[in-house]
């Protein structure tokens, strides 16, 4: 049997950019307008990868949303394509397409700032720093991971949207608070009768080990909740 | 087409509501499924497309299981819901999204339907029509899909009276030798002359699924007035009736001169109802009769004979 086909993913993605373009680009705007705002404020651009991160959880969060209406999940699951069609065009809409936008407009706030800024203090076109992350220093390896933590966050909570039936935000979110919490006093608990004390004071001998594992582990469980959103997807009733 | 055996089905496991239902449906019908509120119609509509898992048993439909919701089997259903859950979308940009969804979908069908349900202007926003204009802008939709089954909920809830007259209409012409539509109901009436076969539900169990030609050969439908009425009865041939103001509509089992007769979905949903068991002898021999490959109905009534006779020895 023929469950992949790119044909239909091709068509669910039509169905989805011709029914939800307004709400993007509305968001897109937003995110437009509040980061040339920013940059004009501080002469310097602060995008908080923290409000992209929450913008993009948000809206992995709704990705099926549409389940949590008796009719629109009838609708939905009646759509002439499989569930892991369904699930990997969810895939690439939260962890490619939405990131880019949002990025994308970002980076287009910042550099439409730039020659207001000219203006306003009247010198030449110039942006100081773009800065993502404060403190941290920019490279391959810091993208690697933040893109990994997001896609790994972004798939937390598309599992969570296919889970939860309504309010599936912020039910997931406050799953996720309470597995971190718990998985925190855990780590201390351990720590605690291991080390005798708190083991976060601990450093780090090898910093490159460490991150190899920290992505290896968020690449894993990024994988780990879109298979479980496939088989969620694939028991759902309506 | 469809083949529903011994299927078990419960929203909570305590109470079930379908208990070893077997059901079979054939392509070229199209089956009104009649009973009444809460006896599991919708339900029993979401099992056989994929929307509910039974809890044991097997549904199929052309040949797949349907809770595996393959695409191939989708893209030959079509499931037009009794409540519409319309996107934000004109009527043009609905079908240009939609419609590649369906390889058979026809846009002449579908702009054909729609001239009949006089809506002309397709570039009005589903979300401003009312319910009964977005029903007829869905179920044209659905009939041009061509799909294989169709499978309609309660589809005249909210039109008006020429509107269901035309729904009769666009329905009969869509149907085909390899179609199946299924139309659930409880308004009976509305949909009399175009159902072509009849499955009655109530209480988890199929009382009737016979099409209009069996049904027709069975039994009659008569006006009787008093003295014709008693005459019947001490026969034994009424099964069922109910007063009017011409005196009684009954249902009788099949009386030679049936000239006069006057079929009466509504009656015989009643008498499905009440007379259970009587309607169950008298269906179930002729399914018996069909199994063992004898379709004359007098060869049939000698079956149930003999099947009678079998069970009292």
């Amino acid at each position: 049997m023929n469950n992949l086909s790119y044909n239909r993913i091709v068509l669910l993605l039509q169905r989805y950019f011709r029914e939800n373009w307004k709400i993007d680009l509305i968001i897109a705007a937003i995110v437009f307008g509040f980061d040339t705002l920013s940059s004009l404020n501080q002469g310097s651009s602060s995008i908080s990868i923290f409000m992209i991160i929450v913008l993009l959880a948000i809206y992995s969060g709704r990705m099926f949303a549409i389940l949590g209406r008796p009719q629109g999940a009838m609708n939905y699951l009646m759509l002439p394509a499989s569930p892991l069609e369904k699930v990997l065009t969810g895939i690439l809409l939260s962890g490619l397409y939405f990131p880019i936008v949002i990025f994308a407009s970002s980076l287009l706030g910042i550099m439409a700032s730039i020659p207001i800024c000219a203006m306003i203090y009247n010198s030449g076109l110039v942006m100081k720093s773009i800065n993502f992350l404060p403190n941290v220093e920019f490279s391959p390896k810091i993208i690697i991971a933040v893109a990994l933590f997001i896609l790994m966050i972004n798939s937390i909570m598309m599992f969570g949207s296919v889970y939860f039936k309504r309010k599936a935000v912020i039910k997931t979110m406050l799953c996720l608070l309470a597995f971190n919490f718990a998985v925190t006093v855990i780590g201390l608990i351990l720590g605690w009768i291991i080390y005798k004390r708190n083991f976060m004071l601990l450093g780090i001998e090898d910093p490159s080990y460490t991150y190899n594992i920290v992505c290896i582990a968020m690449a894993i469980i990024t994988v780990f909740f879109w298979v479980l959103s496939y088989f969620r997807l694939k028991e759902t009733e309506a | 087409m469809i083949e529903i055996n011994n299927m078990d089905f419960g929203y909570s496991s305590k109470k079930k509501i379908f208990k070893n239902l077997n059901l079979s449906l054939t392509q070229g019908h199209i089956y009104g499924l009649l009973g009444k509120n809460g006896m599991g119609k919708t339900t029993l509509l979401k099992i056989i497309s994929g929307l509910r898992f039974c809890d044991s048993g097997n549904v199929s439909v052309f040949g797949l299981q349907s809770e595996k919701r393959m695409a191939e089997m989708l893209s030959d259903i079509y499931f037009v819901t009794e409540e519409m859950d319309v996107p934000a979308l004109k009527i043009s940009e609905f079908v240009d999204i939609y419609s590649p969804f369906y390889p058979n979908f026809s846009q002449r069908d579908f702009e054909k339907y729609l001239g009949q349900f006089e809506i002309e202007d397709t570039t009005q926003k589903l979300t401003k029509l009312s319910h009964g204009q977005k029903k007829k802008v869905i179920v044209s939709f659905a009939l041009a899909s061509n799909t294989k089954l169709l499978i309609m909920d309660e589809p005249t809830n909210g039109m008006d009276i020429p509107s269901k007259s035309i729904f009769r209409k666009v329905v009969a012409e869509a149907i085909n030798d390899d179609k199946t539509f299924i139309i659930s109901t409880h308004q009976v009436r509305d949909l009399q002359n175009v159902i072509d076969a009849v499955v009655v539900l109530d209480n988890g169990e199929i009382l009737l699924n016979a099409d209009m030609n069996t049904i027709c050969k069975k039994l009659s439908f008569k006006v009787l007035n008093p003295f014709e009425f008693d005459e019947l009865s001490k026969q034994g041939k009424v099964l069922y009736s109910e007063d009017n103001i011409m005196g009684k509509v009954a249902i009788c089992t099949h009386l030679d001169n049936d000239d006069d007769d006057q079929f009466d979905m509504e009656l015989l949903f009643c008498a499905a109802i009440a007379e259970k068991k009587k309607m169950n002898e008298i269906f179930s021999a002729s399914e018996e009769a069909k199994r063992d490959g004898k379709s004359n109905f007098a060869e049939e009534m000698e079956y149930k004979l003999n099947y009678k006779n079998q069970e009292n020895e």
